[in-house]
């Protein structure tokens, strides 16, 4: 849905972006991560036809942001970081005069912005003017604009940049109401918690230049190729780890600090049935099983150097 | 949150093929941006107190005038006269001060917001936005003289105006209006800041209303003796208008005139907005060649029009002047079509039309070469346009005035020069903005080079041949023959003198015409040379993505 292709930018002397390369298919909830000033919010603003890449390509749906800017438009819905509102219009009328400047016809108007106020839960709103709403009320007001015109992919630069813990995740639900609608979605946060329950795939930006990209798990995967999962037994008999030791893609077995066996191991995910499986035939009474994700935190930490911008 | 439910907009709905506007659809859908500014602005309490203010400054002042005059020894006729002039004076200062600061705002305000980038997004038309925000301003500006005219009644009070005389003093203020609205649309169209914008619109048109408010009451004496009016001041037009609206020196002077000039400032500040807001990938020269044309159609029945207004005595001087004052819409039209890129923009409806649209577009199109194409067209239709239709108009009102064909001598010569001096002036800028990509950078290099061509030699000639420019009438110093301007003095000199000084005019035009060709054949290698880079870059980038594409395919499924 989305190709960036070599993509290098400057700002004067500043070079903000060097040949970066990511795609996002259809369908994706794709993470753009990365510190302050790694270029993120340029490679949105390419996306979204406001700027234009010194070198390199961006193609969203096939169109070429440069050569074919009106149609990136027709199927692209951006919302900038700090964007701003009409303060003294209402939100009905907010949304009919984009509407309007969607060119969406008079007779389909009320309608779509019905249906988009349904949407985004703005409909016990429909009156009240923009300048007496809350913060998080903006943002899902910004967002149903972005909605109006129906596009496949959506662009959200922050988009839960200054809400609260309540509106943040009224947020994350929206969001996942739109990918259920069958929306592409990019968006940028610093809240990494968050966004690793969103995402299926991130790109990571440092310095302009993109260090990682892909689903979170195949990134920790390259990045660690050790995995752990943990076991949870009723008691740990002495030599209990031993049977787990003795499998080939068992790499080492240690006690965590909450007493769970921790079982390292190299490969795919069926080695965590080889290992329940050598632990029931060990006669280990196993209560629990939970493989340790990769936390997108993490995978920041280690992908980045952590250096000023 | 409530259960998902799909809007009814189509896929990217409002970016189909643009619909022709007709009053109709206008009607049902008038402009967003209009609608959705009045709204905003008669939300807030800051118009409410300016209304408040302007109509109690003005209503002040009107009433302390009108009592002062009726304790005088005015005639009550003389009174309204002067309360009269006064009140439109005082609208006019208020509404040249406020209406460009006012309209100067309108876009920077969306900038510095951050909405104007959601707005851009929707993919509505340019035109459509600047439209809104000036029929906005033109509207809320209505609204303060309509707050206003009550004011005006007090002159009826005294007398000596008639209702003719209030009404065309509104039409007055309507035909400044208009232009002060959209040149601050078109400042704010242009600059990213509020500050910059608001001084941009005061330095310009306050001061130049100024101008044109002191020569239209100049104006007034000349236009009271031919046409026997009595009211004095800036506002005497109406007074013509009330008494002699069919009259067809008033119609054509006091009407058409100031309608024209009006109408085309409007339009030409306009086109300057829509290009501000037109992304750099997008078409903006072709609004400027469709007011070129206008503007070209103008000027020729300007000069014709003036020859035939002037007596038998002055119509060869007066054709001849015209001509070397059109040089100065040619530097106008060579300074608005350098800022073009080298090449087409790549959004630029090629592919619709007719045969003939598509090859005119090819010619004369979007695009450094064929936008020079144009514009060298249109300088030389402004240089002999004018010139030949003066030469007609001449023959035909004055047969036999001729003078020995000294005057089409001179006509011919100014057309020729302007035509070489104007083709040098785009050539170099076309050819600077090119290579340095930035108009600006152009337009002022043009104007400095112009001026240093002008100064220079005629510094040196005062230096090495002081007596030299008092041997003007008779041969023009070394120095000055290749000025850009040498043409105009050989034009001034054939007329007062004879034809044998007609050689000097080929020493500018053969220096300037050299230039242009130069220029012009510089531009278009560079050109050439930029298509080339771009397609190479273009096919460089093809391959690195179907490289990338390949060696990703094995690991992520045919998803790089």
């Amino acid at each position: 849905m989305i190709r960036v292709e070599g993509v290098s930018h400057h700002f004067g002397q500043l070079q903000v972006l060097h040949d970066v390369w990511f795609h996002v298919p259809a369908g994706e909830v794709f993470g753009f991560i990365g510190p302050n000033g790694a270029g993120k919010t340029t490679t949105l603003r390419m996306m979204a036809t406001l700027l234009e890449p010194a070198e390199g390509r961006v193609l969203v749906d096939g169109y070429d942001v440069s050569e074919r800017p009106a149609d990136v438009r027709r199927v692209l819905g951006f919302m900038p970081d700090g964007f701003g509102v009409y303060d003294n219009l209402t939100v009905t009328e907010y949304l009919e005069f984009f509407a309007a400047s969607y060119g969406i016809g008079p007779e389909a108007r009320l309608r779509t912005v019905r249906a988009v106020m349904e949407l985004t839960d703005l409909g016990p709103l429909e009156d009240r003017l923009v300048q007496a709403m809350s913060k998080g009320m903006k943002q899902r007001l910004a967002i149903a604009r972005t909605l109006l015109h129906d596009p496949k992919v959506l662009v959200l630069d922050e988009p839960a940049n200054g809400l609260d813990p309540r509106a943040r995740i009224e947020m994350r639900d929206l969001i996942a109401q739109l990918r259920q609608l069958g929306k592409t979605i990019v968006l940028s946060s610093h809240i990494l918690t968050e966004l690793s329950d969103m995402v299926t795939s991130v790109a990571i930006l440092e310095r302009g230049r993109m260090l990682a990209t892909g689903p979170v798990g195949d990134i920790g995967e390259k990045l660690r190729p050790e995995r752990v999962v943990r076991l949870r037994l009723a008691d740990y008999p002495e030599g209990c780890d031993r049977p787990l030791r003795d499998l080939p893609a068992v790499t080492h077995v240690e006690r965590g600090p909450d007493g769970d066996l921790r079982v390292g191991y190299r490969g795919k995910e069926e080695v965590v049935a080889q290992i329940v499986r050598a632990a029931v035939q060990a006669e280990l009474s196993v209560l629990r099983v939970e493989p340790e994700r990769d936390d997108l935190e993490q995978i920041f930490l280690e992908v980045t150097k952590g250096e000023l911008q | 949150m409530s259960v998902a439910s799909e809007t009814t907009a189509k896929p990217g709905a409002g970016h189909g093929p643009a619909r022709r506007w007709t009053l109709p659809r206008w009607l049902r859908e008038p402009n967003p941006i209009l609608v959705k500014e009045l709204r905003s602005m008669f939300r807030t309490k800051r118009f409410v107190r300016f209304l408040y203010v302007s109509t109690g400054l003005v209503g002040m002042l009107v009433i302390s005038l009108g009592g002062g005059l009726a304790a005088s020894a005015f005639t009550p006729a003389q009174a309204g006269r002067a309360v009269y002039q006064t009140f439109f004076s005082a609208a006019l200062g208020l509404l040249c001060l406020v209406a460009p600061a006012y309209a100067a705002t309108s876009l920077t305000g969306e900038k510095e917001a951050g909405t104007y980038e959601s707005l851009i997004l929707t993919g509505i038309d340019p035109a459509r936005i600047v439209w809104g925000k000036f029929l906005a301003s033109f509207a809320v500006f209505g609204l303060v003289v309509v707050a206003l005219s009550p004011l005006v009644g007090l002159a009826f009070l005294f007398g000596g105006i008639s209702p003719g005389h209030v009404v065309f003093g509104f039409a007055g203020l309507a035909v400044v209006l208009a232009p002060a609205v959209a040149l601050g649309v078109a400042v704010s169209a242009r600059v990213r800041s509020t500050r910059v914008a608001l001084l941009a619109a005061l330095a310009s048109f306050p001061p130049a209303s100024m101008v044109g408010a002191s020569m239209l009451a100049l104006l007034g004496k000349p236009a009271g003796s031919a046409w026997g009016l009595t009211m004095e001041g800036p506002f005497w037009f109406a007074e013509a208008l009330a008494t002699q609206f069919f009259h067809p020196d008033v119609f054509l002077l006091v009407v058409l005139l100031p309608l024209y000039l009006s109408g085309m400032s409007v339009w030409f500040f306009l086109a300057t907005a829509i290009a501000g807001v037109r992304p750099a990938a997008e078409d903006r020269s072709t609004l400027f060649k469709w007011w070129t044309l206008a503007a070209l159609a103008g000027l020729v029945a300007m000069i014709a029009g003036f020859t035939g207004f002037a007596g038998r005595a002055d119509a060869a001087e007066v054709s001849v002047a015209l001509t070397m004052a059109s040089l100065g819409p040619i530097l106008l039209f060579a300074l608005i079509f350098m800022n073009e890129p080298p090449l087409p923009p790549r959004e630029a409806p090629s592919e619709r039309g007719s045969r003939w649209r598509r090859h005119l577009r090819g010619l004369f199109g979007p695009g450094a070469v064929p936008t020079v194409r144009f514009a060298a067209l249109a300088i030389a239709a402004a240089a002999f346009g004018g010139a030949l239709s003066a030469m007609a108009g001449r023959e035909a009102l004055f047969p036999g005035l001729s003078e020995g064909g000294r005057t089409d001598i001179a006509l011919v010569s100014v057309g020729l020069g302007n035509v070489a001096v104007g083709l040098f002036a785009l050539t170099f800028g076309a050819y600077v903005r090119v290579v340095l990509r930035s108009g600006m950078a152009a337009r002022i290099l043009t104007l400095v080079l112009l001026f240093v061509l002008v100064a220079l030699p005629l510094l040196v000639s005062l230096v090495v041949d002081p007596e030299g420019l008092d041997r003007m009438d008779e041969s023009l110093p070394w120095g000055l023959l290749v000025t850009p301007i040498a043409h105009l003095f050989v034009g001034g000199a054939v007329i007062n003198d004879s034809t044998s000084r007609f050689h000097e005019i080929a020493v500018p035009l053969v220096l300037y015409g050299a230039l242009a060709l130069l220029f012009w054949v510089l531009l278009e290698a560079r050109v050439r040379r930029v298509r080339g880079v771009v397609e190479r870059q273009r096919a460089l980038q093809e391959r690195r993505g179907e490289r990338r594409a390949e060696a990703a395919e094995p690991d992520a499924g045919g998803e790089p």
